[in-house]
C-alpha cells in the first residue's frame, strides 16, 4: 500500500511532462517502450531517467485516450515488441501541450527574471 | 489471465529482452546484463500494478479473476462445493417458497382500487361471548344509513344448479348489494352491474357473471349480455360480465346476484338472523379507528332501541381492515413458518461459513504469499468474498429453481381454505427478495473466513513455516460458535415442530362424535319452483332415499340439512319448558338445530344414548319430535330423565310456536372444527319443520368397502329423479374430516420439514468442525499416542470435545425455545407451550443425532497411526 501510494504521487508529479516527452518522441517515428525511454535519456542527456512504473502507465494512459496507438511488431532484433506511434489526435494534443508548455514555461522565466532584476536594482 | 494482462506480460518482457541485448552490444556479460537490465527496470510486479491501474475497468478485471479464480476453487474440492451448494440451494428455496406464500397471502395489496379503504363490519354479542358475528338484514339496513362509509355492501355466499345444454352444474353465487360494484370500484367488461331497483323482490332476477364462467360455461359469447340462463331451473337475465381475474372479496363466485329482500325479511323478528357479511369503503381521510368509534355509537343506539332483540346479550359493531382480517387467522402461522425457515437458512449460512473458514485455514499459506507479493488486505477479502459469493450465485439458483418446484408443492399442499392461495408465485416481489437473501448469505458467509484471516492468521502461519500451519486460535473459536449457535437454532425449531406435531395428533385423536368410515356424502339443492312444499320434498328424498339404498354396496342411507365439518351450521333460539336448569317456568336458550332424515344416527354412527330415532311416521301431521344430544340434556335436564320433555322454535318475544317432544339423545358432534366444543345441539325430522333448510340435502351413504365406487352409481340415481339438480361436494366422509385438519396439519409437516433439514444440517455443522479438528490434529494425537495413550482416551478426548459444544447448543436452543414458544399459543391443542414431553425428547433426539455426527469423526482419530502421523511431518 505505502509502496504503491508513493508511485502514485511520482506520477502525478510527472504526468504532464511525461506525457509531452512521450508525444514529443514519437513524433519522430514509432517506437516500443524500451526505445522511448531509452530515446528521452538521451535526448535529456542522461537528465531523466524514465521510471518504468512510471513509463508504462503513462504509456496505456496514452493509449486509453486514443492519442497514441499500439501494435505488436518484430523489432530489428527479431523480438516481438509492442510499438506505439502517434495518432492525429496525438498530434493534436502535441502541438496543444507543446505551445501550453511553452507558455508556462515563458512566464516562469519571466517570473524568475523579473526577480531577479528587483534583486540588481 | 485476460488477454490484456498476457500482453502486458509480453511487453514488459521485450522491454527487458531489449535492455539485455543493448548492455551485452555494450560489451556486458549475459549475467552482468540480466542483473542490471532487472535491477534497473524495478519490481516487475508492481510495474504491471500500477500499470493495470489505468485501465480503468479494473475493479470488473478483479472480479472477474476473482470469480475465475473462486471457480477453480470450487471445482478443486467438488465435495465441499457440492455440500455447500445444495445446503444454500434448501436455504434458499424454502425462504423463497414460503415468503412466495407470505407475499401473496399477506403482502400484496387485495386487488382492488385504494384497498386499504375497504374494510370489514362484523357484529358481536359481547355477553353470550360471541365476538365475531355476521349481520341481519335489519341491520345491513341500519349500517347502509350509517355516514363513515362511502359505499357499503352485504355478501351472501350460495350455489345454485346452471343448467345449460350440457348436465347441470353447480356453481358458486354471491349475493351481493348494487352498491358492490362501485365500492370496489370494479366495471363489468361487458353490460353494466347491478341497479338499485335490481334490490327488491321480482326486479332481482338479473345475474352478473365472472369472466371465467362466461368463458368456460357459456362460450364467451360477445353477445350475452340480455340472454337468459337458467340457475335452479328459474330464468335470470345476464346484465354484465366481469373482468379477468375479478375476484368477491368473500367467498368465491361464479356469478353474482342482487341481494334483495322481501319486507318480512326486514321485519324486527329477522334481527337476530346474521347471515350477510359486510364490506365497506370508508369515507376518504377517515381511520378505522375513527370508523368504530362511530359504529360503537350506533350499535349504543340500535341497543336501545330494540331492547327485545338484543337483550343484555351486549351488542356491539367491529370494524376492520379488509385485507387484514381476510387473512387474520393465518398471518400467525405463516409467520411463524417464514421464522423457521429463516432459521434455516442461517443454520445453512453457518455451516458453509464454518466450511469456508475450515478451508481458509487451509490457505493460510497462500494468502500470506499472497501479502507479502503486495496484494492489498482489501483485495484478499475482495477475493474470499468473490469465491463466496460465486458459491451464492450456484446455490441461490438452485435454490430458486427448488423453489419453483417448491410453491408447486405449496399450492397443491396446501390447505383449500387458506386465503389466497391461487395467488401464490414467483413474482418479482419474490425473486426480487430472494436475489437480496443469496446476496446477503454469500456476503455473510464470505466474509466469516475473511475476518478470521483479518484476525492475524496469515501473518502467524508465515512465521510459523510449518507445514501444516495450525489455525489461529480464533479461527477455532469463531467456528466453535456457529457450531454452537446452529444447533440451538435447530433445538428451537425441533421443539417448535414437536409442539405442532404433538398438538396434530392430540387434534387428529379427537373424536368427532361419528364414525366417518365407509361414508360417501353428496350434496343436491332442491329449488322452490319445482319443489314448493312440503309433500313434494318428503317424496322427493324418500324415493332418493330408496333408490341409493337398493344400490349394491349400500348398506345404509340418510340425509341431513347439516353436514358436520362442512362448513354448514344453523342455530336458533327455543324457548324451554320449565322446569329446567335454566329455571322453573320458560327458559330460553340458543341452540345449534339440524334436520335428520330417520336412520341419519345409524348411518353416520352417531351414538344413540337414550330414547328412539326419527321413524317414517314423523310426519307433518303427526306430534312433533325432537332428538337431542347429550349435552343439550345434561344443560337443561341434568341427572333427570330428557324423554318427554319439551321446547318450542322461537325466544320468549316470538309468538308462540308448538311444543315439541324430546324423544332421543344422541351424542355429541363436533360439528365446526374438531378442535372446538360449540354450542348444545338438536334435531328435527325433516317433514316437521317448515324451512329453507329443508332444501338443503346433504345424502350420506354407509357403504361396503371404499365410498368412492358409490360416487357415480348415486349421483345416477339422483338424475334419473330430476335431470336438472347439480349434485354437488361428492366426497367421503372421511375427507371431510381430514380436511378440517389440513392447516394444523400443514403448518406441523412444514415445521417438522424444516426443524428435520435444520437438525441434519446442524448435525453436518457439528461433524465438520470435529472432523476438521481430528485431521489437524493428527500430529498431536500421533504423539499422544506414541507416548502410551490409548486408543479409547483418544475416543474420549474427541468425544468430550464434540459433546461440549453440542450440550451448549442444545442448552442455548432450550432456553430460547421456552421464550418463543410461547408465540404458538393458540396454535396448540392440548399440548402446554411448554410441553414436559417435549422439552425432553426433544432435546435427547438432536443430543443423539449430534452423537452420531460426533462418532465418526472420533474413531478416525482413534485410528491414527502414529509411525504414519509422525513420518507424515
Amino acid at each position: 500500500m505505502v509502496k504503491r501510494d508513493r508511485y502514485q504521487n511520482r506520477v502525478e508529479l510527472l504526468q504532464g511532462t511525461l506525457d509531452l516527452l512521450v508525444l514529443q518522441t514519437l513524433q519522430w517515428g514509432p517506437q516500443h517502450g524500451y526505445g522511448i525511454a531509452r530515446s528521452i535519456r538521451s535526448q535529456s542527456r542522461e537528465l531523466f531517467q524514465i521510471e518504468t512504473g512510471s513509463l508504462y502507465p503513462a504509456l496505456h494512459r496514452l493509449a486509453r485516450k486514443k492519442w497514441i496507438a499500439a501494435e505488436w511488431k518484430t523489432s530489428e532484433n527479431q523480438q516481438r515488441v509492442r510499438v506505439y506511434r502517434l495518432t492525429a489526435a496525438g498530434k493534436k494534443q502535441l502541438l496543444a501541450q507543446r505551445s501550453r508548455w511553452k507558455s508556462f514555461a515563458e512566464a516562469i522565466a519571466g517570473i524568475l527574471n523579473s526577480r531577479g532584476s528587483e534583486v540588481v536594482k | 489471465m485476460s488477454r490484456r494482462d498476457e500482453e502486458l506480460e509480453e511487453e514488459i518482457e521485450s522491454h527487458l529482452r531489449e535492455a539485455i541485448q543493448e548492455r551485452m552490444e555494450r560489451g556486458e556479460s549475459r549475467e552482468e546484463a540480466e542483473a542490471a537490465a532487472r535491477r534497473e527496470f524495478g519490481n516487475v510486479e508492481l510495474v504491471k500494478e500500477v500499470t493495470r491501474d489505468t485501465w480503468g475497468v479494473r475493479v470488473f478485471d478483479e472480479l472477474s479473476k476473482d470469480l475465475r479464480d473462486g471457480m477453480r476453487q470450487l471445482r478443486r474440492s467438488p465435495g465441499f462445493t457440492l455440500l455447500a451448494t445444495l445446503t444454500l440451494a434448501v436455504g434458499i428455496g424454502a425462504n423463497t417458497a414460503i415468503f412466495s406464500v407470505v407475499n401473496a397471502v399477506l403482502l400484496r395489496p387485495l386487488p382492488y382500487e385504494d384497498p386499504e379503504r375497504l374494510v370489514l363490519v362484523w357484529t358481536r354479542l359481547d355477553q353470550v361471548g360471541i365476538s365475531r358475528n355476521a349481520a341481519s338484514p335489519p341491520e345491513l339496513m341500519d349500517l347502509l344509513q350509517h355516514d363513515s362509509f362511502e359505499e357499503l355492501s352485504g355478501f351472501y355466499e350460495s350455489s345454485a344448479s346452471l343448467t345449460t345444454t350440457e348436465r347441470p352444474e353447480r356453481v358458486a353465487t354471491v349475493f351481493a348489494s348494487p352498491s358492490m360494484f362501485s365500492m370496489l370500484r370494479a366495471e363489468p367488461t361487458l353490460g353494466r352491474g347491478f341497479v338499485p331497483e335490481e334490490a327488491v323482490p321480482g326486479q332481482d332476477r338479473v345475474v352478473v357473471l365472472s369472466h371465467e364462467l362466461w368463458q368456460l360455461r357459456l362460450g364467451a359469447r360477445p353477445d350475452v349480455v340480455g340472454t337468459e340462463i337458467r340457475l335452479d331451473s328459474e330464468p335470470y337475465s345476464v346484465v354484465g360480465v366481469m373482468p379477468e381475474g375479478f375476484r368477491s372479496p368473500l367467498g368465491d363466485a361464479d356469478l353474482w346476484l342482487p341481494l334483495a329482500f322481501r319486507p318480512e325479511e326486514l321485519s324486527e323478528d329477522e334481527r337476530g338472523s346474521h347471515y350477510l357479511d359486510v364490506v365497506a369503503r370508508l369515507k376518504p381521510g377517515l381511520s378505522v379507528d375513527r370508523a368504530a368509534e362511530a359504529l360503537n355509537a350506533l350499535a349504543e343506539r340500535l341497543d336501545r332501541d330494540h331492547p327485545e332483540s338484543y337483550r343484555d346479550a351486549g351488542f356491539g359493531i367491529s370494524v376492520g381492515s379488509l385485507q387484514e382480517e381476510l387473512v387474520s387467522g393465518t398471518r400467525k402461522p405463516l409467520l411463524l413458518l417464514l421464522g423457521a425457515v429463516s432459521f434455516v437458512l442461517l443454520i445453512a449460512c453457518a455451516n458453509i461459513a464454518n466450511l469456508l473458514t475450515s478451508r481458509a485455514a487451509g490457505r493460510e499459506r497462500e494468502m500470506a504469499l499472497r501479502t507479502a507479493l503486495g496484494a492489498g488486505r482489501r483485495r484478499l477479502v475482495q477475493q474470499l468474498l468473490g469465491e463466496s459469493l460465486l458459491l451464492a450465485a450456484i446455490g441461490g439458483s438452485m435454490g430458486i429453481l427448488l423453489a419453483v418446484w417448491g410453491v408447486e408443492l405449496l399450492r397443491s399442499l396446501g390447505p383449500q381454505d387458506l386465503p389466497r392461495l391461487s395467488d401464490v408465485a414467483l413474482d418479482g416481489t419474490v425473486l426480487g427478495g430472494a436475489l437480496v437473501l443469496i446476496g446477503a448469505a454469500g456476503i455473510a458467509f464470505g466474509l466469516a473466513p475473511a475476518l478470521h484471516w483479518n484476525a492475524g492468521g496469515a501473518p502467524q502461519s508465515l512465521k510459523d513455516g510449518s507445514r501444516n500451519a495450525t489455525v489461529g486460535r480464533k479461527g477455532v473459536a469463531l467456528r466453535r460458535t456457529l457450531v454452537v449457535l446452529e444447533t440451538s437454532l435447530a433445538m428451537v425449531l425441533l421443539i417448535g415442530a414437536s409442539l405442532l406435531v404433538r398438538s396434530l395428533l392430540a387434534l387428529s385423536r379427537v373424536d368427532p362424535g361419528l364414525d366417518p368410515r365407509e361414508i360417501l356424502t353428496l350434496r343436491v339443492s332442491l329449488p322452490e319452483g319445482r319443489y314448493p312444499d312440503e309433500p313434494r320434498l318428503t317424496q322427493f328424498r324418500e324415493t332418493l332415499l330408496n333408490g341409493i339404498s337398493a344400490l349394491p354396496g349400500v348398506r345404509k342411507v340418510a340425509a341431513t340439512s347439516h353436514l358436520p365439518l362442512s362448513g354448514q351450521s344453523m342455530s336458533r333460539n327455543f324457548t324451554i319448558e320449565g322446569p329446567s336448569a335454566l329455571g322453573e317456568g320458560l327458559a330460553e336458550l340458543e341452540i345449534q338445530s339440524y334436520l335428520a332424515t330417520p336412520g341419519y344416527f345409524e348411518t353416520m354412527g352417531i351414538p344413540q344414548v337414550r330414547g328412539e330415532d326419527f321413524s317414517r311416521r314423523d310426519t307433518a301431521k303427526s306430534p312433533l319430535a325432537i332428538v337431542i344430544d347429550e349435552t343439550l340434556a345434561e344443560k337443561l335436564w341434568p341427572d333427570q330423565d330428557p324423554l318427554g320433555r319439551r321446547l318450542r322454535t322461537g325466544g320468549l318475544q316470538s309468538d308462540p310456536s308448538p311444543w315439541r317432544t324430546v324423544v332421543g339423545v344422541v351424542g355429541y358432534v363436533r360439528h365446526h372444527r374438531l378442535d372446538l366444543r360449540g354450542r348444545e345441539q338438536l334435531y328435527f325430522p325433516f317433514p316437521q319443520l317448515p324451512s329453507p333448510y329443508a332444501r338443503q340435502l346433504f345424502v350420506v351413504v354407509k357403504t361396503e368397502g371404499d365410498p368412492s365406487l358409490l360416487a357415480a352409481p348415486a349421483t345416477r340415481v339422483i338424475h334419473s329423479l330430476d335431470p336438472e339438480l347439480a349434485v354437488f361436494d361428492v366426497r367421503p366422509m372421511e375427507d371431510l374430516v381430514a380436511s378440517s385438519l389440513s392447516q394444523p396439519r400443514f403448518r406441523a409437516t412444514l415445521l417438522a420439514l424444516f426443524a428435520a433439514t435444520a437438525v441434519l444440517l446442524a448435525s453436518i455443522g457439528v461433524y465438520g468442525v470435529l472432523a476438521f479438528a481430528v485431521e489437524e490434529r493428527r500430529r498431536e494425537t500421533g504423539v499422544r499416542m506414541a507416548m502410551g495413550a490409548r486408543p479409547g482416551q483418544i475416543f474420549r478426548l474427541v468425544l468430550r470435545e464434540g459433546f461440549g459444544f453440542t450440550v451448549l447448543g442444545v442448552g442455548l436452543g432450550l432456553a430460547a425455545a421456552s421464550a418463543m414458544t410461547r408465540v404458538l399459543g393458540t396454535l396448540l391443542y392440548e399440548v402446554r407451550p411448554l410441553d414436559g414431553v417435549t422439552f425432553v425428547l426433544a432435546p435427547a433426539l438432536l443430543s443423539l443425532v449430534a452423537l452420531l455426527a460426533i462418532y465418526v469423526p472420533a474413531r478416525r482419530a482413534m485410528r491414527v497411526d502414529p509411525i504414519v502421523a509422525l513420518r507424515y511431518e
